[in-house]
């Protein structure tokens, strides 16, 4: 039977267990009495190796495989999302490497390890049950590296924040899901939606599926649930806030995406303006407009580069909810474009935030603008960076956010007839239009401001070079070429079993 | 590669990338920066050739490039050109070469400066040689970032300010037109974004009532429309000397020739039902302008006005829909693009970078015609350009708009030419006040405050160059209406005279 096949399709996930185990053991037997930084260094590079290994292991077999009532389901477009995640992860890791905030370098990288594995455990399955095992692996690891500088007040706060809410989101997510269960009967995605498409829309199915959107809401930082991300943006190491941003972000969209269009595709409902019936598009759209329209005004008053960016991300996890609205696989594409380019934009910028944190670590947890100021002058490469990262997220072409975002804005008015959700795009793109200025405010103290001439050049790390210069390659890249990524999804998503 | 105005683009592009290379030294980033624009210009010039090529084919443009770019959403790399697009190509071209040597002598980081300065070029060259709706749009977000940059950083007065709004302006300009062309895609399933593909689908009266003027204000937003006018004269003047020629020459077009270009080939009947109000805002954009900057101190607030008042013009035109308003409104396109050039070259470069003020009343004392008489001479043949003195490229442009309004009603007819006589008095009344007053100084000056540089040679050739095109295009106006016409009677602008009645 199947245990071949289970280590096969598992195998990616198992590399990063045994990564996880050796880091522990490393450090554990041989590493005790080294320096600090030293012990970093090499924990950091055994989670990066065995990140690599893991996406080399996703890469080794050519899968086809749904397992246990879709409790596992590989197929290419999962192994091109789990390879994306697991290279996320290392841009992560190498990201870590250069921190020293914990005693505990080996703890801190297992866990990153773990909460990676639940990412790329999340993205290959089709079944309730296992979503939520995921889910909560990636949360409950994500909690524990958020508060992981127990020295750190504002870290302590975010992680407790970051405990309670997604604690509740959780409840909600399994609420709801046994309500899923209670109505269908079942709990794969396939048996799901032959069970909904011939019982329609139900009072007990829209408790269902209100109350997991809800839930899913939480884990994207969608407002009006969107108040953790601030806090813990503000007060999670850099690299962490870069993993809660990034990895664990396109990991809860693909499965939202596929959770809407899969199972529940048969009760979309409409949204469109003067025309609504009832359905998980209408609860879509109301996630949208308020979360453009809060994440974005609130971003204009922020005087904290990080929280501005967390609000900003709400604003984003808007943007990229439109994609789902088309409720096709066109949708699905528009949506992985968007949130793959915007998690390596986002991990981009915290490298560069991270540098300037170094910098004057003992001002961590404020990162007002006039730390950026003459940014331009004592540091080329991180300007630069930041100027593609920050004009990419504010939708400038030719960078990869402006055609995600015109990506995802086309699939939702091409998947209603007559351009019915022209009112929600305008919501959107006028939201979109306001972020500009915020943006340009941080850009203006890096490259405008006079700063103090006496602060030295900044320090950049090679790591911090690596994952810079990859970051703005991949946003330039795949900015002036989409179809460099829009190609492979496509085909792999042709491939797959209808 | 040969040389083709599609070139201009990757030859402006490429040589903001090299700028960025470390080897470059300041010395060599202005020659760089020269060489390109030049280079570029006779690559826009060559794409006459070409055209003409084609109009002796039938056909009524030329194709550059068409390559597959996003296959998915039916974009393509599309370039090529009609007599429109080119006329703005060569005044691109022209504009980008005197903007360089009047920014000979910036000093604080030269190369970033002329980086960004073509960076910006790429963009309007861009946008004018786009034949695809989307590509367009990217070239026309493209060219908003440099300038901001190009105001906040090298500015003077209220940069930072100047720089923001006009960011602010352009961008909720652009995100009016991107609402409407995801609108347009909706409609027509997004396999082709072919502008001349996309103009002949019918779009519905009650869409084009609404599409038409979101996606006209937006573009007309930079073109300096009124009310929308105010980022202008805080941008132009703030601007360093080079940015103003090019966003008063350049950028405004970029404005004016998206509304023509699409949305009024797009939405006909949207453009049919809108058209009083645009010629209305066009005629009070005149006017108003015209009075505004009678009464400005500051100088270069003064063509910053004259550039609303004379966009107005082109608006007008637009508004005018008749071939001859048309044919007007590109001239004009190219006219003020030449002559604000000239203006902003003399106030700017000239006169404020070497007397350090740009107040009337101090420069009024000054004697100006004295100590720099090039200047004074450069100011008065742009001076009588832009009252449209027969001879100069305004008169033929102003003469033609009018033309074509007095077709559609009499009376815009005289209410803009009360506007060439506003334009008039305002002109006389600072070429007056700054060279020829014999006011006694309302502060006295001392030498120290002002410098006494000589003009330098790249001023007084970017300042020739300037003023041959406009004295050319004045004296032998079909040298660029043998180009345009034709392009007017094209299929693609068949259906607005339909609309049009005419």
């Amino acid at each position: 039977m199947i245990y071949s096949e289970l280590i096969r399709g598992l195998l990616p996930e198992i590399i990063l267990v045994l990564g996880a185990l050796s880091c522990l053991s490393v450090d554990l037997f041989f590493l005790r009495d080294r320096s600090l930084g030293r012990r970093w260094r090499i924990s950091s590079r055994i989670a990066l190796a065995t990140l690599m290994i893991g996406a080399g292991g996703a890469c080794l077999f050519l899968p086809n495989l749904s397992l246990a009532e879709e409790m596992l389901v590989i197929d290419p477009l999962v192994q091109w999302i789990k390879v994306v995640l697991l290279l996320l992860g290392a841009m992560v890791a190498l990201l870590s490497g250069g921190a020293r905030f914990s005693d505990h370098p080996a703890e801190y990288h297992a866990i990153l390890l773990l909460a990676i594995s639940g990412m790329t455990l999340m993205v290959s399955t089709e079944n309730l049950i296992m979503i939520f095992v995921a889910v909560e692996l990636t949360s409950l690891s994500l909690y524990a590296l958020v508060g992981f500088d127990k020295r750190s007040a504002v870290g302590a706060e975010a992680a407790l924040k970051y405990f309670l809410y997604g604690g509740a989101s959780a409840a909600m997510i399994l609420f709801g899901f046994g309500y899923l269960y209670g109505v269908t009967g079942v709990t794969d995605f396939g048996g799901m939606s032959a069970v909904i498409t011939s019982q329609g829309w139900t009072s007990f199915l829209a408790i269902g599926v209100v109350l997991s959107l809800l839930g899913f809401a939480f884990k994207i930082a969608a407002a009006p649930f969107h108040m953790w991300a601030p806090d813990v943006y503000q007060g999670a190491p850099t690299a962490v806030a870069a993993l809660v941003a990034s990895g664990s972000k396109v990991a809860a969209f693909f499965v939202l995406v596929k959770f809407l269009v899969v199972a529940m595709g048969a009760v979309d409902g409409r949204a469109s303006w003067g025309e609504v019936y009832a359905g998980w598009a209408v609860i879509l759209a109301f996630l949208i407009v308020v979360s453009v329209l809060i994440g974005n005004l609130m971003a204009l008053v922020q005087t904290c580069v990080k929280r501005l960016i967390a609000y900003s991300a709400v604003a984003h996890a808007g943007y990229a909810l439109l994609g789902i609205l088309s409720n096709n696989m066109n949708g699905l594409v528009a949506v992985i474009y968007y949130s793959v380019t915007y998690a390596v934009t986002i991990i981009g910028v915290f490298a560069i935030v991270g540098l300037l944190e170094n910098d004057h670590p003992e001002q961590k947890g404020e990162m007002g603008f006039s730390r950026f100021s003459g940014l331009s002058r004592r540091s080329p490469l991180a300007s630069v960076g930041l100027l593609i990262f920050f004009l990419s997220l504010a939708g400038i072409p030719p960078l990869a956010g402006f055609f995600g975002k015109y990506f995802l804005f086309v699939e939702a008015l091409r998947g209603e007839t007559g351009n019915g959700l022209i009112g929600l795009i305008v919501v959107t793109v006028g939201a979109s239009a306001v972020s500009l200025y915020y943006y340009l405010q941080v850009l203006k103290y890096v490259f405008v401001e006079d700063a103090d001439k006496a602060l030295p050049q900044l320090a950049v790390p090679d790591y911090a070079r690596i994952v810079i210069l990859f970051a703005a390659a991949v946003t330039v890249i795949l900015g002036c070429a989409p179809s460099l990524m829009l190609e492979p999804l496509t085909e792999a998503i042709s491939m797959l079993p209808k | 590669m040969s040389m083709d105005p599609h070139t201009a683009v990757l030859v402006c592009l490429g040589g903001a990338l090299l700028l960025w290379m470390p080897v470059v030294s300041t010395r060599g980033a202005r020659m760089i920066a020269l060489t390109v624009s030049i280079a570029s210009l006779l690559c826009g010039l060559m794409g006459f050739r070409r055209l003409a090529g084609a109009l002796a084919a039938g056909e009524p443009m030329y194709t550059s490039v068409d390559a597959a770019w996003i296959d998915l959403l039916g974009i393509r790399y599309t370039l090529g050109y009609d007599g429109i697009s080119l006329t703005l190509v060569a005044l691109t071209g022209i504009a980008s070469v005197a903007g360089v040597l009047f920014s000979w002598n910036v000093k604080h980081q030269v190369k970033a400066f002329f980086s960004l300065y073509l960076l910006l070029i790429t963009g309007v060259y861009g946008v004018f040689l786009s034949f695809d709706l989307f590509l367009l749009f990217v070239f026309y977000e493209l060219a908003i970032i440099p300038k901001y940059f190009l105001i906040a950083r090298w500015g003077s007065g209220q940069r930072r300010y100047a720089a923001m709004k006009l960011a602010l302006y352009s961008f909720v300009g652009s995100a009016m037109v991107l609402v409407v062309i995801l609108a347009v895609v909706g409609i027509t399933g997004g396999t082709t974004m072919n502008l001349l593909e996309l103009a002949r689908m019918d779009y519905s009266e009650t869409f084009q009532a609404w599409a038409f003027p979101l996606m006209f204000f937006g573009f007309a937003i930079l073109a300096g429309i009124w009310p929308f006018h105010s980022w202008a004269p805080t941008g132009h003047s703030s601007a360093p000397t080079a940015a103003s020629m090019l966003l008063a020459g350049v950028v405004m077009k970029l404005g004016a020739y998206g509304a023509l270009r699409v949305a009024m080939t797009f939405f006909p009947e949207g453009l049919e039902q809108w058209r009083p109000l645009i010629a209305t805002l066009g005629l009070i954009g005149i006017l108003y302008g015209a009075g505004a900057a009678f009464v400005q101190r500051d100088f270069k607030y003064v063509i910053g006005y004259s550039s609303v008042s004379h966009m107005g013009f082109v608006v007008l035109g637009l508004a005018t829909v008749s071939l001859v308003g048309l044919t007007g409104a590109v001239l004009q396109m190219f006219s003020h693009g030449i002559i604000a050039g000239l203006l902003f070259g003399v106030v700017g470069r000239m006169i404020y970078d070497r007397a350090h003020t740009r107040e009337l009343s101090v420069l009024e004392g000054m004697a100006l015609a004295r100590r720099w008489p090039f200047a004074m001479v450069v100011f008065v043949v742009a001076g009588f350009a832009s009252m449209g003195m027969p001879g100069f490229s305004g008169f033929v442009a102003e003469l033609q708009i009018l033309l074509g309004a007095w077709s559609t009603a009499g009376w815009m007819a005289c209410v803009g030419g009360i506007g060439i006589v506003l334009g008039a008095v305002y002109t006389l009344k600072v070429l007056n006040q700054v060279f020829f007053s014999s006011v006694p100084a309302t502060r006295e000056v001392t030498d120290a405050e002002v410098s006494s540089e000589p003009i330098s040679w790249p001023e007084k050739s970017g300042a020739i160059l300037l003023m041959i095109a406009s004295l050319v295009v004045g004296v032998y106006p079909r040298i660029l209406l043998d180009w345009i016409v034709p392009a007017l009677e094209a299929p693609l602008f068949s259906r607005i005279w339909e609309g049009g009645g005419l």
